[in-house]
């Protein structure tokens, strides 16, 4: 029969232990705890908000009824929407007018912003009929209802500019203008990305927003509905129904899924690239956090060794010994897990989602935790109990009496080993000695360069993403874009207004349009931009130089060519979406441009086709800075805008990257100095050894250093060219089919983290040399009998 | 006889939290040059804080401690270290040799600090180990070891060899092995080496030319053996 009070005396002595190791050897445990807690701070943080965005979108979008299919065409008429509702799969049809209206009198609104009153304010109205798909989320005012007059205005614009529900707008559209009394504040699930064209790139929610009103509201004789949404009943199939109302209903122009439409798109693009190159990185915080706790752990039970082999030879049970060891490493990486997980959610998520959300309206968003993340942490745990329970059970399996000796060093005799070489003996005392050490410490000294490496290749690829998003801006801006100004051309810009454009800014113009195209059996929709700006527009090669298209055929982007299997040479057959003529045309060359990945031409080649080209955009370097407003022309758009447009829009990523590089550093120092304890404490009976035979302390400070030092800069030099393939790895494979950029690393961003890392392996082991002067010889060589 | 070490009023306290402990309590103590000296006393007498003071591995709390005529108890760390290094050899009774060096490589570690260390060969060959100078420890038995022990401590060529129960983990045997190297060592330089040996085994005593007891942190007895036994007469 078991004596339970005994038991449970011997566990009461055996907690107090646990908790005396833990504070004789704080230091230690403390860096353990930071790891994890680093790790998983950084991974649920990074996930809580990534995840948050995807979720919360998911919810909105099942909730307001995002359409499944975006059809436009001449007019849908009610012949016409009725074949559409016949078609197998489709659930609900609803047609939309939509158009662009400018407020009259918008200088007594105030772009947030800038706090300037607003020259331009531009509202897309779309007229509806009835809201089943793409609901309007009511924030404030009445509900929809297609006999109410008055409209319902997207609520981030009338946020920002003050507009409030009663208030009345005059709108113009297309020279007549008209009133209304803003009777509702509206999100709707495809303007949860809003920008005014593609050319915006950041949505403004200052000087653009949308409107819904009903059809009723527009006078009759002029309605027509250019677009439908289609909502399917088995969303699995949307593919096929897609095709089949484009095939069996006359006059359809386009035929688009979610995954075309710039709303869903432009969100749905945002929350991947940083889920992938976060995933990467936070991935990596685990991987490295995870390898440097667990050889700790099991450096740390190997170091106990002769205190198990007391314990067991007391009689304590293997299974009470190996659950006090255990203990150590699990309630630390719990306690530290379950830490992360919450400030990481609290911190991360939540300040990230707050920001993204400035920019994208979704009504309600949370951050999200995702199984994923408490797998992870539990893994975390699981990793950690499990290696220490191995190294536990190692030294338990062994008999009582063995187990109370040190452990004898697996050291293999080798005959002609370098160390006998007269060579090896010239050398001083703490190289030798440190040669001896890490040839004979294989596995600690790997385990030290492992560590160290993973983190400075961390830092190096934070700052190498932040050198590069830099990089790909320059190369946007710097050598595409080569124009001061440019115009972008209304729709209903007139010839006359188009030849006194041209005459006075110059002929440089430019044409994009969508083309379909067949590739390996499949239909692709891609733009084209009919270029001829005049080097303007510049068209870059493969290392981001301008070069002269020929006037022969077609190019393409180089991505593009290989997500397609496009090569030079090879004959696409195309046609111009909303025309007939298709056209076989030999791609004559490749290009290369950061964030457009599509078909390129010359206007000589455009003409001679059957085609009429119809510039979009004029390119000019005149200064138009005085200008406000130009005939035919939507807006005026400076470089410097387009360029602080995109920084905007990378100022996210540029924020998150921050926080990657400053976990990287606070994980890289307690990386760095977690090895620096353990090689430490590893030695100090040596060193102990060392003091008693007369080595002064600055010998053995020597000693101790130099091999750190070596195993820094080994380390560092493998970590360098490491860093630039993990950059190179996130740009070219993660971060989606659009963009193409490598990793353009500044000289100084590789010297800065290779001389930070020496610092900081530096500082450290000054700072742990200082110990070889306390230690007590005689204690030292006691505590290792 | 020239004195080699003399220790005047000499106390060791330790202070463990708000208590004191008094290791040793005003010793004074004279030992001469070429003798063997065993140092006997029950455990915690303070023998082993007695050879630490000596060997410069620890400082008095109190009095000095003169080596050679040097008093050592005013020393900073660097000359402590010096003192080790030229006049003081070590054997512990758990042998403290470096398990990741070789025999070879455990005595050359020595002369790096040493101005005149005797070859490591001689080291060797003077405790029989020179066969096995590219052994690692863990390859060698505890006696085996505590002879690499003295070979490190011999290379240096020390005026003082001071031994913390040096046979305490072996057999007898064995320990009569590593007493008789002990005492070559003292008889080598013709008769100027100095060899203290700290232990509770009275037997040892017998081959002493000096015996000093130690109790409760006091010299209790100094007594001259004028007749010390060969150390293939004693065993345990």
């Amino acid at each position: 029969m078991r004596d339970w009070k005994l038991e449970v005396r011997k566990m009461n002595v055996l907690n107090k232990k646990i908790g005396r190791d833990i504070f004789k050897n704080k230091s230690q445990f403390i860096t353990i705890f930071l790891m994890v807690f680093l790790a998983v701070f950084a991974f649920a943080g990074i996930h809580a908000y990534m995840d948050g965005m995807k979720e919360s979108s998911k919810i909105y979008y099942k909730n307001q009824n995002l359409q499944d299919i975006w059809l436009t065409a001449e007019n849908f008429d009610e012949e016409k929407l009725e074949e559409i509702k016949k078609i197998d799969n489709v659930k609900n049809v609803e047609r939309l007018l939509t158009i662009n209206a400018s407020v009259i009198d918008s200088e007594r609104f105030t772009n947030a912003e800038t706090k300037k009153p607003i020259p331009d304010l531009l509202i897309e109205c779309n007229f509806i009929e009835t809201n089943e798909i793409n609901k309007m989320y009511l924030v404030e005012g009445e509900k929809y209802s297609k006999e109410k007059q008055g409209l319902w205005l997207d609520y981030y614009l009338a946020k920002n500019i003050g507009i409030k529900v009663g208030d009345e707008l005059e709108l113009s559209i297309e020279g007549s203008s008209f009133k209304e009394k803003v009777i509702g504040l509206v999100e709707v699930p495809d303007h949860v990305y809003f920008i005014k064209d593609e050319s915006a790139i950041f949505p403004s929610h200052n000087d653009y927003g949308f409107a819904y009103l009903s059809i009723n509201e527009f006078p009759k004789d002029f309605q027509i509905f250019p677009y439908a949404i289609v909502d399917v009943d088995d969303f699995s199939k949307v593919g096929k129904t897609k095709n089949e109302i484009k095939n069996k209903v006359d006059g359809i122009i386009t035929a688009t899924l979610r995954e075309d439409n710039l709303s869903y798109e432009g969100y749905k693009r945002e929350a991947e690239e940083g889920d992938t190159y976060s995933g990467v990185f936070s991935g990596l915080f685990v991987f490295i956090a995870i390898l440097s706790v667990v050889t700790t752990m099991n450096r740390f039970v190997k170091k106990e060794r002769t205190q198990i082999g007391t314990l067991k030879a007391l009689g304590i049970r293997r299974s009470k010994i190996t659950r006090m060891y255990v203990n150590y490493g699990f309630f630390i990486s719990v306690l530290a897990s379950i830490l992360g997980i919450v400030l990481g959610n609290l911190a991360i998520g939540n300040l990230f989602l707050e920001m993204e959300m400035v920019y994208y309206e979704i009504p309600y968003y949370n951050i999200v935790t995702i199984p994923l993340v408490y797998e992870v942490a539990i893994g975390i745990v699981i990793v950690i109990t499990l290696v220490t329970y191995l190294s536990c059970r190692k030294i338990l399996k062994e008999p009582a009496a063995e187990a109370l000796r040190v452990e004898r060093p697996k050291i293999k005799v080798k005959e002609n080993s370098f160390t006998t070489k007269k060579a090896f003996n010239k050398l001083s005392l703490s190289t030798k000695w440190n040669i001896r050490d890490v040839a004979r410490s294989k596995g600690r000294t790997l385990a030290a360069v492992v560590g160290i490496a993973g983190c400075t290749m961390l830092v190096v690829t934070a700052f190498g993403m932040y050198d590069s998003l830099k990089s790909y801006v320059s190369w946007e801006f710097g050598i595409i874009n080569n124009f001061e100004y440019k115009l972008n051309l209304s729709a209903d810009c007139t010839d006359e207004q188009y030849d006194e454009m041209i005459s006075k800014f110059g002929n440089n113009t430019s044409q994009t349009t969508g083309v379909e195209f067949k590739n390996h059996g499949e239909l692709l929709i891609k733009p084209l931009t009919i270029n001829d700006s005049n080097g303007l527009l510049q068209v870059t090669d493969h290392s981001r130089a301008p070069f002269t298209m020929k006037d022969s055929g077609l190019y393409i982007t180089e991505k593009m060519s290989q997500v397609n299997d496009l090569k030079v040479g090879d004959i696409v057959e195309w046609h111009i979406i909303g025309s007939d003529n298709w056209y076989k045309t030999k791609i004559v060359g490749f290009n290369r441009d950061p964030q457009n990945q599509q078909f390129y031409c010359t206007k000589t080649f455009f003409d001679t086709l059957e085609e009429e080209y119809q510039a979009d955009s004029v390119y000019t370097n005149k200064d138009l800075s005085k200008i406000k407003e130009i005939a035919g022309a939507n807006t005026i758009q400076t470089k410097k805008n387009l360029e602080d447009g995109m920084n905007s829009m990378l100022n996210m990523m540029y924020s998150l990257i921050i926080v990657l590089i400053v976990v990287s550093i606070i994980l890289a120092v307690v990386i760095i100095y977690n090895l620096g304890i353990l090689s430490f404490s590893e030695k100090e009976y040596q060193f102990a050894t060392l003091k008693v035979l007369g080595y002064k302390y600055k010998q053995i400070k020597k000693i101790f250093i130099k091999q750190n030092i070596w195993i820094g800069i080994f380390a560092i030099i493998i970590a360098l060219p490491l860093g630039n393939f993990m950059t190179d790895y996130i740009f070219k494979n993660a971060i989606g089919d659009s963009y193409d950029f490598e990793a353009m690393i500044k000289p100084i961003t590789f010297i800065g983290s290779a001389l930070g890392t020496f610092i900081v392996v530096y500082m450290v082991n000054q700072f742990l040399a200082r110990k070889i002067r306390k230690i007590d010889m005689v204690s030292s060589l006691k505590g290792n009998e | 006889m020239e004195k080699v070490v003399e220790l005047k009023n000499v106390s060791k306290v330790y202070k463990i939290g708000e208590n004191e402990f008094k290791a040793l309590d005003n010793i004074n103590l004279s030992l001469n040059k070429g003798e063997m000296v065993v140092i006997l006393g029950p455990s915690g007498a303070g023998k082993s804080t007695l050879l630490n003071l000596i060997g410069g591995m620890d400082t008095p709390t109190s009095g000095n401690v003169i080596i050679d005529g040097e008093n050592i108890s005013k020393y900073n760390e660097n000359s402590l270290s010096d003192y080790r290094a030229e006049n003081v050899g070590f054997i512990f009774q758990f042998y403290n040799i470096l398990p990741s060096l070789t025999v070879k490589e455990n005595v050359d570690i020595v002369r790096d600090i040493v101005k005149n260390p005797i070859s490591t060969e001689e080291a060797l060959k003077g405790v029989g180990l020179l066969e096995h100078s590219k052994k690692f420890p863990n390859q060698l038995s505890g006696g085996e070891q505590q002879r690499v022990s003295i070979a490190r401590a011999i290379a240096k060529n020390p005026k003082l060899l001071l031994c913390d129960e040096p046979t305490g983990a072996l057999d007898s045997n064995t320990g009569i092995e590593v007493l008789k190297l002990l005492r070559k060592q003292c008889d080598a330089n013709f008769g100027s080496n100095t060899v203290i040996i700290v232990t509770h085994n009275s037997l040892i005593a017998d081959i002493a030319d000096t015996v000093v007891h130690v109790k409760n942190g006091k010299i209790e007895s100094i007594i001259a053996n004028q007749n010390p036994k060969r150390i293939e007469e004693i065993k345990w």
